[in-house]
């Protein structure tokens, strides 16, 4: 009978190991974003241009580009905000704004771009991001293409996106325009409530799992800058939050998403139901996932639109 | 007075015909070799005398009542059968093995009682089987198993036992063991049916030998009348020659290729 | 060897009932014993009543209700498979959950309908197995193995191409067949607990039967067991069960594989004994896989089927280690 005794520890030992594991991919995770705030762009109004990317990649452009082509749809955002959108030949399934990339040759979707698509279109560059599959990126770049990646995790990351894509596109004006403009608004929109007392909010990605935005997300960020505090700041990134610390936390106000499950019921489902929040029936949706979750110049639009939520009465 | 009577029975899987009209009136607690060659029918034949097969034609009667009018649980504790060696993963202890042949006569949440408890001790001591009854039943040799699965057989308190080949792949010391033991079961009271592979041990120990040939039975009797040249050559197709066993009084069959020529001994 | 059993199953129920405990008084909001007692009772801080009530005791009981579940099917499942690998999703019922699952999150119908939609979609699935393995009035459970497995690879593809053309729900789809219990309230209890508890207690009753049946379905038939009929009813009550557990919780894997097998090491094969055994040792098993869902990297929730994978997945290796062993020898 001692044997089985000893079987459990084995597999108790076994098991502990791979659950750290587990642990360690969270950190690698982490360890990447990092990486993204050394970013550097060397000012050269002219051509060939040295760029760092976002992965730390140090990619040579040769000349102005006039075929572009785009695998993450905020980028495309960026592209077309800043005056280049004429040279745009190639975006993916996902993307959507502006209602001008309807008409553009779709190369691929989110994770998975078709490289035989994306060569048919003869870009001079490929604007990618994380997700865009490490293999094919080697491809395009060893055939000749430069691939840049941009992977804006906060609001001064899509300054960074902006400029480099100013200088890549010789829209070095417009892209500093653009910026201006972002952090004109944004510091107007945070003067306005950054005296008023924090709201406790609560954001709901999804029911199914309570999903909600953490540390890291920029619904964070937003939910800062809007003058909140984000209840969920202690878990990081994308997570399910516990039903009992979000109960013991007892938020104010809870934002979610149209595309959450049952979107216009949470104030009545079990959880949900008893924070304060769904009692004062301060229950917001936002009008539109794009403008909180995209590394765009829309972004501010999701500022504005949160911190009237929060704090009403500074917007009268 | 007869015990088990099969009458014109007529058995196919599907469209395959295994048992061609087979006839044999059993009237005494004796032992019985089923033999033949292999793919004759034995086994078919025995799971039809348990109930276990249905014919398409033709009744099995056991004590005059007709087998397939009996419920699962009469058949049950009236026919004891042991097929051919199973191996199991699961660890039963021998004891609990032979308690399942009780279960024709336990209701679903009846516990054993005391009257289970002598039977199963019974059935191991007359196996020679009630040392092994905390061992595990995967941790047993063949020939123990295979006792102990006989045990399990006479724990129902059975009238006719059926075993199929039950000693086909033991050491021969456990072939004699257990047909010896089988053997004097008759004189308790039980009608032993055996499938048997070798045709001298049918000799050897069984009272009655029905001889199969592609389903039908060309010849029935003693091992005497049963084991002729004539009889064996038609259900082997091999030639043999016949002498006296001396210890048993039974023919003694030595099989051979041809006369003369290439001798092989079974 | 009777004395050892009781002493065995003692500490089975002395285990089940701290693990009931810890995890009672552990969470992302820790409550001490000394204030759920004060709660029950009447006392103690509002919040942490609501958080007790309405959602730690009822995850609690559902997980027990859902370990005990799952490890007596696997018990059950194992035996009349003969197969030490079986579980209770081995017949299909996992990926028939799954395509309900994945049907109701594309279509955004909210928990109910999700956990209804799970149940319903693995009954029929096994439905469909059987009546593909059915020969006549007689069912061969290798054959279910076997119909089991190409129906939940074919599932398996249907549910794939659903989460490509819904890119949305790719996630959640993900997470759902993950398992977690982090949204059960009472109401999952109220569905879910009678029929497993009953089910499992109506198991137990063929508990001899399966014995029986282990060492050969033709032995189990001469001697006057209707294998058949038993077989059927294991299967369906079986079935229901894990369609229960898994409409609550999601896919958990692993707690119907590896507990009865430990429960096996610990007090035999007799399923008289095992079947109950399995159960509390299955329930204190998957109540202790939850907390440790909980307050691992609380406030967020780890999917409990990542927790019972961790210990399976290294139990799983050990399982086919021993079997080739024995095949050698």
């Amino acid at each position: 009978m001692k044997k089985w005794i000893k079987n459990i520890v084995v597999f108790i030992i076994i098991a502990v190991l791979s659950l750290s594991l587990v642990s360690c991919s969270q950190k690698t995770q982490e360890k990447t974003s990092t990486n993204a705030n050394s970013v550097k762009t060397e000012v050269k109004a002219t051509f060939p241009l040295k760029i760092t990317d976002f992965m730390g990649r140090q990619v040579t452009i040769k000349k102005e580009p006039k075929r572009i082509v785009s695998l993450s749809p905020s980028t495309t955002e960026l592209i077309y905000a800043i005056g280049a959108g004429k040279n745009v030949v190639g975006v993916t399934n996902y993307d959507g704004y502006p209602p001008e990339v309807k008409s553009v040759a779709k190369v691929g979707g989110y994770e998975g771009p078709n490289i035989e698509a994306i060569l048919a279109q003869k870009p001079d560059i490929v604007f990618a991001s994380n997700l865009s599959g490490k293999d094919q990126m080697e491809t395009l770049q060893k055939s000749g293409i430069p691939v840049v990646v941009l992977e804006a995790q906060n609001i001064n990351q899509i300054y960074e996106s902006i400029k480099i894509l100013g200088e890549i596109t010789g829209n070095v004006e417009k892209g500093n325009e653009i910026i201006n403009t972002m952090k004109d608004k944004i510091k107007e929109i945070n003067d306005k409530v950054k005296n008023l007392p924090k709201v406790n909010v609560f954001y709901v990605v999804d029911t199914n799992g309570n999903w909600t935005a953490g540390k890291g997300t920029f619904i964070d960020e937003l939910i800062t800058l809007a003058g909140g505090n984000n209840i969920a700041s202690d878990a990081n990134g994308w997570a399910q939050y516990s039903m009992e610390k979000l109960l013991q936390k007892n938020p104010d106000v809870i934002i979610t998403s149209q595309h959450a499950t049952n979107a216009n019921n949470i104030k009545n489902m079990p959880g949900y139901k008893d924070t304060k929040a769904a009692k004062d029936g301060k229950i917001f949706i936002i009008s539109n996932d794009d403008i909180v979750t995209k590394p765009s110049n829309r972004i501010v639009l999701g500022l504005e639109e949160i911190a009237k939520d929060l704090h009403p009465e500074a917007f009268k | 007075m007869s015990i088990v009577k099969v009458e014109d029975l007529h058995f196919s899987y599907g469209k395959i015909e295994v048992l061609r009209g087979i006839n044999f009136d059993i009237d005494g607690f004796k032992m019985v070799g089923i033999i033949g060659a292999n793919g004759c029918g034995k086994t078919t034949l025995l799971k039809n005398i348990s109930g276990y097969l249905k014919p398409y034609r033709g009744n099995v009667y056991i004590a005059g009542k007709n087998v397939n009018s009996m419920n699962s649980r009469e058949k049950a504790r009236l026919i004891g059968y042991v097929p051919q060696d199973m191996y199991s993963d699961f660890e039963f202890s021998c004891s609990d093995i032979v308690m399942m042949g009780r279960t024709p006569y336990l209701r679903r949440f009846q516990k054993e009682t005391e009257n289970d408890l002598r039977i199963v001790r019974e059935s191991m001591m007359l196996t020679d089987t009630w040392d092994l009854r905390d061992r595990y039943i995967n941790e047993l040799s063949g020939g123990q198993r295979q006792r102990v699965y006989i045990a399990r057989a006479l724990a129902q308190q059975p009238k006719i036992l059926l075993l199929d080949e039950p000693v086909s792949h033991l050491d021969v010391k456990y072939q004699i063991d257990i047909l010896s033991m089988l053997k004097q079961l008759t004189a308790k009271n039980i009608l032993i049916f055996a499938v048997l592979h070798d045709i001298n041990l049918s000799s050897q120990f069984c009272d009655v030998i029905l001889l199969l040939d592609s389903g039908k039975i060309i010849s029935k009797g003693t091992p005497d009348e049963v084991l002729t040249v004539e009889n064996i050559k038609r259900a082997f197709s091999i030639d043999a020659d016949v002498f006296k066993n001396p210890v048993s009084d039974t023919p003694y069959i030595i099989l051979s290729k041809k006369r003369g020529e290439d001798q092989r001994v079974v | 060897m009777k004395v050892k059993r009781n002493i065995y199953f003692f500490i089975s129920f002395v285990i089940l009932i701290a693990s009931l405990m810890f995890s009672a008084s552990v969470g992302a909001v820790r409550i001490p014993l000394k204030d759920i007692i004060e709660i029950i009772f009447g006392s103690g801080s509002e919040t942490n009543r609501m958080i007790l009530i309405q959602l730690r005791f009822p995850r609690i009981i559902e997980t027990a209700v859902v370990g005990m579940g799952l490890s007596v099917t696997g018990t059950f499942f194992q035996g009349l498979l003969r197969n030490p690998m079986a579980d209770p999703y081995v017949l299909g019922i996992s990926s028939g959950a799954a395509f309900g699952a994945s049907i109701a999150i594309v279509l955004g119908v909210g928990l109910f309908g999700l956990q209804f939609m799970a149940f319903a979609s693995a009954l029929v699935t096994i439905y469909v197995v059987y009546m593909l393995s059915k020969k006549g009035p007689n069912v061969s459970m290798q054959t279910m193995l076997l119909a089991g497995i190409a129906i939940s690879a074919f599932m398996s593809s249907i549910i794939s191409l659903m989460m490509l053309l819904n890119h949305n729900e790719m996630s959640q789809i993900v997470f759902w067949t993950m398992g977690g219990f982090n949204l059960i309230t009472w109401s999952q209890v109220f569905y879910t607990m009678p029929i497993i508890i009953i089910g499992c207690i109506a198991l137990y009753t063929f508990s001899r039967d399966l014995n029986v049946i282990m060492t050969g379905e033709e032995i189990a038939e001469h001697l006057g067991i209707d294998t058949e009929r038993v077989k059927k009813i294991i299967l369906i009550v079986g079935s229901l069960i894990t369609a229960s557990s898994v409409s609550a919780g999601g896919i958990i894997g692993f707690v119907g594989l590896i507990v009865p097998h430990i429960s096996r090491l610990i007090i035999g094969s007799d399923n008289r004994a095992l079947v109950p055994f399995s159960g509390i040792l299955g329930a204190s098993f998957l109540v202790l896989a939850d907390t440790l869902a909980r307050i691992a990297m609380a406030p967020v929730e780890i999917p409990v089927g990542i927790i019972t994978a961790a210990f399976g997945g290294p139990f799983f290796l050990y399982l086919l280690i021993k079997n080739k062993n024995r095949e050698v020898k």
